[in-house]
């Protein structure tokens, strides 16, 4: 049985993203349930340096999601934080660790799941036109950078297309984003930029940090593209090209 | 060691002292031995010589490699690139390999003026003022001529120690240096290069002054162009003998 | 051990003591941000610097392996620096070498005026020296009348144009050839320069030539010593380095206590990797390993080598969390790879070490009127870890020392108890949903069609540039129940 984990900004902002992961497992016959006590993984709190605050909602993460096989969430800053921080959370805590750890190795950011755990590359979804993935930088915490390109290139009638600096951080960064906001716009304006170049249909990621300041860039300088999640591509929720 | 200088340490070794789990000595070292160093072979391509692979290093870098079939070669070759500098006051190294071309000899055509001070003249090195005086003097030196003493195939560098016979001004102060290099001093890395040198220089004081060349003097980006020769020479040619040349083994654990 | 933190000290680019005053981080990243030509001129050479350091260490690769080796390398002589560094100046006296120790700026600029005045220095060449920088040397010795000579090209130029460096590794990365032809007019005898490369480039020679011919002193840093032999070497592009340690009659390099290196068979790990992530060369054209003064019947060569090993604060580090810092090899690939370095140039972190490791160090045991905000102004994207040839963790340095530095300011003091409180409420699912709910509440009263133009609160920043959604009105906890229902 697998947990699904949609982080606050899915579950307040992009619902219709937490939709498509749960209709994409389900299409591949995974059992999911949503456990609805669960809150946040703690990473803001993480980044920010205030880990007594991180503490608390990482320990409720533990509580909530321990009962399940596998962990699967659509954040792949998220995920980071259960695989890779809640062992530095907890270093004083050696039980607590112990639990951290044995919950990391389970718990999944969706691409990932779907090719390293599932060893499926081809979900059987539709589209057609060009995509492009912007890679979100949490991708190299977990060591899962090419995964979300693997699925995109076997979605069929799809093309993926390269994207020049895909790799490079949007500038969204958590709290960076209100505490330096000109910069944080500065590298948002650089990606929307490359995004137009790129000449893709369609941009989708992996995070919705990333969607959260791109989209709200997009929307504020008048322009009608919209970044999406990777989920929305693998589950056929995207409508034709919403290119103008 | 000034006691300041031990009492420091001390501290430090306190400080260290205090961190927990630290790796006893030498064992991250160790590990770090452990892992084999593989250069992508597009860099070190099987097959290609290590003089051809040398060039291939260096080229993209301004240094150009000249190969010769044998050391009769080198006269022709030297006069040729000499006259196309336009150089009339040249210097050279006195070591064996050098000293074996008879230069002086075979170049008099050229009508060239040799700089070769003499080593007696290191005491002017003391005085503040006939050291600027000697250096001014060996500033005019158009060409220098040296060799080297291990040459790394991979990288395209020449490894050179210093000493009386080998000043440095002569691969430093002029525009152009060129070098004779025979293929048997070719190594195929650097950490070969190092590793040779370690072992001849074991238990011996270390030369005072010692350089790894890897091509001409060059300047980054000044309105993103490269410029060559701002502080160290601007045209730099390697006269590469091959007679001798050691058996291939490319890339290489390091 | 923690370094004492020094007040703010009003500060130029380079973290130095006067200037224009100091101003927070972000406003002065956007004046960097308005010049489009440093802009551009950011963006190409950087670009070509991170393109270069992938071509050279693909990542996960074996080539990357080349990392995990300096990385170990470095953990050694810091975990053990006082066997390596004790090694260390006992070989190099042996070779004649005269070390000295600096435990602070101040003793460093008192050793270098001490050997000046004895040995009657009026004129010295100088070779790129971040830790020269650090220590303010250049200003004590112009201060004693002393002609100070920048001898890499680029801080030349600056040097000449009277100008701070706009950028760490390419400090006149604005020139144009234009502009290099008038500055460089005054050292042609004042005759009118072309601005053709070559004619150029020869006339920085001439004047950098009759400069290193002139001087007393050649003063360098020391990119590292090696312990097993004492000697210790520079590594360039252009060769300064060299002729400072080796024309002037007197030779001083400083060097940070901890660039050792155990042995010279671990030299060709760090050399390697330093210069393929920083320039994208295989190996930079000149290593110039020095092993004391000259020796009898050379020719070449200071009569006097003096090392001064610099402190300055980074024996604070050593056995506690932020040792990692000290395996930094100064290479500038983090500098390259930064996004925000990108767009704030150089000048914005008003320190001496910008940059992701600048961000570390500079609260650490640098100095900067804004050291407390640096470490916050940061995506934490981790191209920095990635880019760095000894693996330094430098995100998660960063938010070892945002715990301990707050955000200065009313949000950066109020911080610590409306965080503590937003973390209690994550615990408590309920009370995480009244939150939401009150959060969608209070944006949705500010929205047109959806879209919420001046946030309250914090959130004013957000939509100084950017607008953000109303929270949908059913979000996914809604959904999912619907979804059973529909099951069942």
């Amino acid at each position: 049985m697998i947990g699904l984990f949609i982080p606050c900004l899915v579950d307040q902002f992009y619902p219709e993203v937490g939709e498509a992961v749960a209709d994409v497992l389900e299409r591949l016959g995974q059992e999911i349930d949503y456990p609805e006590a669960q809150t946040c993984c703690g990473l803001p709190f993480f980044n920010m340096g205030r880990w007594e605050a991180a503490r608390p909602a990482a320990r409720h993460f533990l509580n909530v999601f321990e009962p399940y096989d596998a962990v699967v969430t659509p954040a792949s800053s998220c995920a980071a934080m259960v695989r890779r921080f809640y062992g530095e959370l907890f270093a004083g805590e050696p039980r607590l660790a112990e639990r951290a750890r044995a919950l990391a190795q389970r718990t999944h950011e969706l691409a990932s799941f779907l090719v390293n755990v599932l060893h499926i590359s081809d979900v059987g979804a539709r589209f057609r036109g060009t995509v492009a993935c912007h890679r979100s930088c949490h991708l190299r915490e977990i060591e899962a950078r090419d995964e979300a390109e693997t699925l995109i290139r076997r979605v069929a009638g799809t093309e993926l297309v390269e994207m020049p600096r895909g790799e490079v951080c949007c500038g969204f960064g958590g709290a960076f984003a209100i505490k330096f906001p000109i910069l944080s716009g500065a590298l948002g304006e650089t990606k929307c930029e490359t995004f137009e170049a790129c000449g893709a249909d369609v941009i989708v990621t992996t995070d919705a940090g990333c969607m959260l300041h791109l989209n709200g860039l997009l929307h504020r300088r008048g322009s009608p593209r919209r970044i999406h999640h990777l989920a929305e591509l693998l589950a056929g929720r995207l409508e034709g090209s919403p290119r103008p | 060691m000034k006691p300041e200088l031990r009492h420091y340490l001390a501290e430090l070794r306190s400080a260290l002292d205090r961190q927990p789990g630290r790796p006893p000595l030498g064992q991250q070292l160790r590990r770090a031995e452990e892992i084999p160093l593989v250069w992508p072979s597009v860099e070190f391509p099987p097959g290609r010589s290590m003089a051809e692979q040398f060039e291939a290093a260096i080229a993209p870098w301004g240094g150009v490699v000249h190969h010769l079939a044998s050391a009769a070669d080198l006269l022709p070759t030297l006069a040729r690139l000499i006259q196309e500098a336009g150089a009339r006051r040249v210097s050279r190294w006195r070591t064996p390999r050098l000293d074996a071309l008879h230069l002086e000899e075979g170049l008099a055509p050229l009508g060239l003026e040799w700089v070769m001070p003499s080593l007696e003249r290191a005491g002017e090195l003391d005085d503040v003022e006939a050291r600027r005086r000697f250096f001014l003097e060996m500033e005019g030196i158009e060409v220098g001529l040296t060799d080297c003493d291990v040459a790394v195939a991979h990288t395209g560098t020449l490894v050179v120690r210093h000493d009386p016979s080998r000043p440095a001004f002569t691969n430093l102060l002029p525009w152009t240096n060129l070098i004779v290099v025979n293929a048997s001093q070719l190594v195929p890395t650097l950490a070969d290069a190092v590793a040779g040198l370690a072992r001849d220089q074991a238990g011996e004081p270390w030369p005072s002054n010692l350089i790894f060349n890897t091509g001409p003097s060059r300047s980054g980006d000044i309105d993103l162009t490269v410029g060559q020769g701002a502080a160290g020479p601007g045209s730099w040619h390697v006269l590469l003998v091959r007679d001798g040349e050691p058996a291939l083994a490319p890339g290489g654990p390091t | 051990m923690k370094a004492p933190r020094r007040p703010g000290t009003g500060a130029d680019a380079r973290g130095r003591p006067g200037g224009d005053g100091p101003e927070p981080f972000e406003a002065a990243a956007a004046r960097a941000l308005a010049d489009p030509t440093l802009q551009g001129r950011l963006r190409d050479v950087l670009g070509r610097l991170q393109r270069s350091r992938r071509r050279m260490i693909p990542p996960h690769t074996a080539t990357d392996d080349v990392r995990e080796r300096a990385r170990l390398i470095r953990a050694e002589v810091i975990a053990h620096l006082d066997r390596y560094l004790g090694d260390f100046v006992d070989k190099a006296e042996a070779h004649g070498i005269r070390v000295h120790l600096a435990r602070t700026a101040a003793d460093a600029r008192r050793i270098v005026l001490e050997i000046a005045r004895r040995q009657g220095v009026r004129r010295v060449v100088k070779g790129k020296s971040m830790v020269s920088e650090e220590c303010e040397i250049r200003e004590a010795l112009e201060a004693e009348g002393i002609e100070v000579t920048e001898t890499d090209l680029g801080e030349l130029l600056v040097q000449l144009a009277r100008q701070p460096p706009s950028h760490l590794i390419a400090p006149a990365i604005h020139m144009t050839h234009a502009r290099m032809a008038e500055v460089l007019a005054p050292t042609a005898d004042g005759a009118a320069l072309p601005p053709d490369p070559k004619v150029l480039m020869t006339a920085s020679r001439r004047w950098l030539r009759r400069r290193f011919l002139q001087a007393d002193l050649g003063l360098t840093g020391a990119n590292f010593g090696v312990a097993e032999t004492g000697g210790f070497f520079i590594v360039t592009n252009e060769g300064n380095g060299r002729c400072c340690g080796t024309l002037p009659r007197v030779h001083v390099a400083m060097m940070g206590i901890e660039r050792v290196l155990p042995t010279w068979a671990s030299v060709p790990t760090i050399l390697q990797s330093l210069v393929r992530s920083a320039t994208g060369q295989r190996l930079s054209v000149y290593v110039s390993v020095f092993h004391g003064p000259r020796r009898p019947g050379e020719l070449h060569g200071p009569d006097d080598q003096h090392l001064i090993l610099v402190d300055n604060g980074r024996s604070g580090l050593l056995g506690g969390e932020f040792a990692e810092a000290l395996h930094c090899i100064r290479c500038g690939a983090c500098l390259n790879a930064c996004p925000i370095y990108e767009r704030a140039g150089g000048h914005a972190y008003q320190a001496v070490y910008g940059g992701p490791i600048g961000k570390v160090v500079t609260p650490l045991y640098g100095r900067s009127p804004i050291a407390e905000e640096l470490p916050h102004a940061s995506s934490l994207c981790g191209a920095c870890r990635e880019a760095c040839p000894v693996k330094i963790d430098i995100p998660a340095l960063l938010i070892r020392l945002r715990h301990q530095h707050p955000l200065p300011g009313p949000m950066g003091r109020a911080e610590p108890s409306l965080v503590r409180l937003a973390g209690g409420a994550m615990a408590r699912p309920r009370l995480y949903r009244w939150a939401t709910r009150l959060a969608r509440w209070t944006l949705a009263r500010r929205a047109l069609a959806g879209w919420v133009q001046r946030g309250p609160g914090p959130l004013a920043d957000w939509t100084r540039n950017r607008d953000l959604p109303v929270p949908d009105r059913r979000p996914f906890r809604d959904r999912w129940r619907e979804r059973r229902r529909g099951r069942s």
